[in-house]
């Protein structure tokens, strides 16, 4: 079968180029994971987006972090391991991340836990210690400095389809959450209420993830899209004309 | 434009001038570049006036006191060597009556008689006087006086057929019988001639005010031909 | 399996090519080279234009059929008249002035001299060419190129005649100011035109034209090897990059089309 299938252009892009795309994406320009109110990040830079902490009678504001690694994708046919709530369909890709979310617990006072919830014991609590010491170093460097920061980090899992979007005015393959699965969080109604929240700031972030489909074709020809772009035997694909 | 200029004032290789000497005496002259265009050909005389008795006449015609008798001709030639025109004899001695023409062959070098007299210089043709001109073009020459005097002619020249050596054998013998227009005052006898490529018209000027035999194309718009407000502005560029 | 892979129909291919041709700048050339009997310097330029139409050939071709090139040539030669025509003069010429006696005038040699002709000649060639598939990595950018294949058949608009016509015309022009040329020009221009003939009229033009076509590289592909995804947009948004590590190009029968097709492996 041709490629073309009758139109003049075809290209596709194998799940491994748009994990490089997306890696190169996110290592460029990390703040697209990264968003932190004034105590974690007080103005916006290449690493992390500043926003408004949570208001609150009494407080001051409510100061917080989060932060996601690059995302990991694959595409329908599944490869990647899922929870079993969720399921890769004909068209869909998966998408696999960790998140690290902090408050800066200003009522505790003295110096931060562990970026783990749970208690950490010997060696892996040096560990811990050493993780949060350098968060703290990190935030420590910047104007508003997080007092007490806690941090805790979640697997996260999610499902989601392809849609054509723009980036600087040309075609662009963009990525839309239809589900999303947080990794061993109990209770059930505490992974629901996080689920909820992780789900629309995930969103959020990946609505700012656009790849240019002049990168899928890595400037080869032009395309203007008549088919696509879709998801098909573990590829980006698109077809149209010159 | 016409290839083949015909202009009295301008002597190419394909034409010659000749004088006829009627007194004894001495006669210096010189030969001065006639200009790359003939319009704008140095006035002889305008040269004379500024030359006069200078290095630039350095040839001589000595005319002595002859018996009437056959005329004899004398034919000189003009070559270019460095930067001026020598003549092959400076120094020629003739007969009264006798006649002297000149003749040039660099095609590169047009160039004019001038000589300290009046009456003697290829730019004016005054009595006793001729210029012949060998027609190498086809073509139809209307000619008159730059000097204004209203002597007008024509001359019409066709290509000749030539198919085939013998054809070309014909056309170069008939190439040594010349036309001879007299030129009376400003009436030229015949006024017109035909010829073919190659053919000589000698043009003879028996008496007259000082003419020239120039395509009408080379005259001035007044048709008077003498610019003299130009001349001393050409002299000055010609010396320089 | 390549990671990246970007194909294109004939018809596509046939669209791309045709733009490519009219992309491409003039090419010109100078020199010196026979011309007949002649040895005549030249100037020459060519410009191409649209295709007829592509046909991708598996594994690796790419034939463009009917490939026009515009052609302009300046030529100078230089014509040595007396070559060509015999030596002639002017004969002595004497008249007989009446009461005065016989005057002559001196026997004028005619040199014929040598002159330069310059000729323009201008015309277009069709041809139909096979190009290969070149890849090449040079200075940072990966480049794929059509290169032309062998030794084109050059087809020729004008016919020879004409173009001979031509040479005449131009030999005429540069001998017209010749003392004397007129009755033997004919002569000269079937003399000149028939030295140099048909034969020397290809000898001239093939050499010259020919590599206008065999040295033409039509650029399908030409990327920095580090691409930009993204261009910076501003202080915190810096130009997003990935590397080509690897292209590749061919001509793959997918049934029921012949495609080109480009692949590459990239990495963040």
């Amino acid at each position: 079968m041709s490629l073309t299938e009758g139109w003049a252009v075809f290209v596709s892009a194998h799940e491994s180029a748009l994990n490089d795309l997306v890696t190169a994406l996110t290592t460029a320009r990390p703040h697209f994971l990264s968003y932190g109110s004034p105590a974690f990040t007080p103005v916006s830079t290449r690493f992390d987006t500043a926003m408004a902490a949570i208001p609150f009678p009494g407080t001051g504001g409510i100061d917080w972090h989060v932060r996601f690694t690059t995302p990991h994708l694959d595409l329908y046919k599944q490869e990647d391991p899922l929870p079993p709530e969720l399921t890769l369909g004909p068209g869909e890709f998966s998408l696999t991340t960790t998140v690290q979310l902090c408050v800066d617990c200003t009522s505790r006072g003295g110096k931060g836990d562990p970026t783990h919830g749970d208690r950490a014991q010997g060696a892996d609590e040096r560990a811990a210690r050493e993780a949060a010491k350098a968060e703290r170093e990190r935030w420590d460097e910047s104007r508003g400095k997080a007092r007490n920061p806690i941090c805790t980090e979640l697997g996260v899992a999610a499902i989601g389809h392809l849609v054509p979007t723009s980036s600087g005015g040309e075609p662009a393959v963009g990525f839309a959450l239809d589900a999303i699965e947080l990794v061993d969080v109990t209770p059930d109604s505490l992974e629901s209420v996080l689920e909820c929240l992780l789900g629309t700031v995930l969103r959020a972030v990946l609505a700012t993830l656009a790849i240019p489909l002049s990168a899928i074709r890595v400037g080869a020809f032009t395309l203007t899209p008549a088919q696509g772009p879709l998801i098909e035997a573990d590829a980006v694909l698109a077809r149209g004309s010159l | 434009m016409i290839t083949d200029q015909l202009d009295s004032r301008v002597l190419r290789f394909t034409d010659s001038y000749a004088q006829r000497f009627m007194r004894p005496g001495t006669y210096r002259y010189g030969v001065v570049a006639a200009g790359a265009h003939p319009a704008k050909a140095v006035p002889v005389e305008a040269v004379r006036s500024l030359h006069r008795g200078s290095a630039a006449a350095p040839f001589t015609v000595q005319v002595e006191e002859g018996e009437a008798g056959a005329m004899a001709q004398t034919v000189l030639t003009v070559r270019r060597e460095g930067t001026r025109f020598v003549v092959d004899q400076p120094t020629v001695r003739i007969r009264t009556g006798d006649m002297v023409m000149w003749h040039g062959t660099d095609a590169s070098w047009p160039f004019a008689i001038a000589g300290e007299k009046e009456f003697f210089g290829s730019d004016r043709l005054v009595n006793e006087s001729g210029f012949s001109h060998a027609f190498t073009a086809a073509g139809t020459h209307e000619w008159g006086d730059a000097y204004g005097s209203g002597l007008r002619g024509t001359v019409r020249v066709r290509q000749p057929r030539l198919g085939s050596a013998k054809d070309v054998e014909a056309w170069q013998s008939r190439l040594s019988a010349g036309t001879l227009v007299t030129i009376t005052d400003a009436v030229a006898e015949p006024a017109e001639v035909d010829l073919v490529v190659g053919q000589t018209v000698f043009f003879v000027v028996t008496r007259g005010p000082g003419v020239s035999v120039t395509d009408v194309d080379l005259l001035p718009p007044t048709g008077k031909g003498d610019g003299d407000e130009d001349d001393e502005a050409r002299v000055a560029a010609a010396a320089s | 399996m390549p990671e990246i892979i970007a194909a294109i129909d004939e018809g596509a291919a046939t669209t791309i090519f045709t733009t490519l041709a009219a992309g491409l700048p003039p090419q010109s050339s100078s020199g010196s080279s026979s011309f007949g009997p002649f040895t005549a310097a030249y100037a020459a330029t060519a410009t191409l234009s649209s295709p007829g139409t592509v046909d991708l050939i598996p594994p690796g071709t790419i034939r463009v059929a009917d490939l026009r090139m515009d052609w302009h040539l300046h030529l100078s030669l230089s014509l040595d008249i007396g070559d060509f025509l015999p030596d002639i003069h002017i004969p002595q010429v004497c008249v007989h002035i009446p009461c005065v006696g016989d005057v002559c005038t001196p026997k004028i040699d005619i040199v014929w001299p040598t002159v330069t002709v310059p000729i323009d000649l201008s015309d277009y060639v069709k041809t139909t060419v096979d190009l290969g598939i070149a890849v090449t990595l040079v200075a940072g950018t990966w480049k794929v190129e059509g290169v032309v294949q062998g030794v084109p058949n050059l087809q020729f608009g004008l016919t020879t005649a004409a173009m001979l016509a031509v040479v005449g015309a131009a030999v005429a022009a540069a001998v017209a100011w010749v003392p004397l040329i007129g009755p033997f020009l004919a002569v000269l221009v079937a003399a000149v035109v028939a030295a140099i003939g048909v034969a020397g009229l290809t000898g001239l033009l093939d050499p010259i034209l020919t590599p206008f076509i065999s040295g033409t590289r039509f650029p399908v592909y030409a990327q920095p090897q580090l691409f930009t995804v993204l261009p910076a947009a501003g202080a915190n948004d810096p130009a997003v990059t990935i590397t080509l590590d690897t292209i590749a190009a061919e001509v793959q029968h997918n049934p029921p089309e012949d495609e080109l097709v480009l692949s590459a492996d990239i990495s963040a």
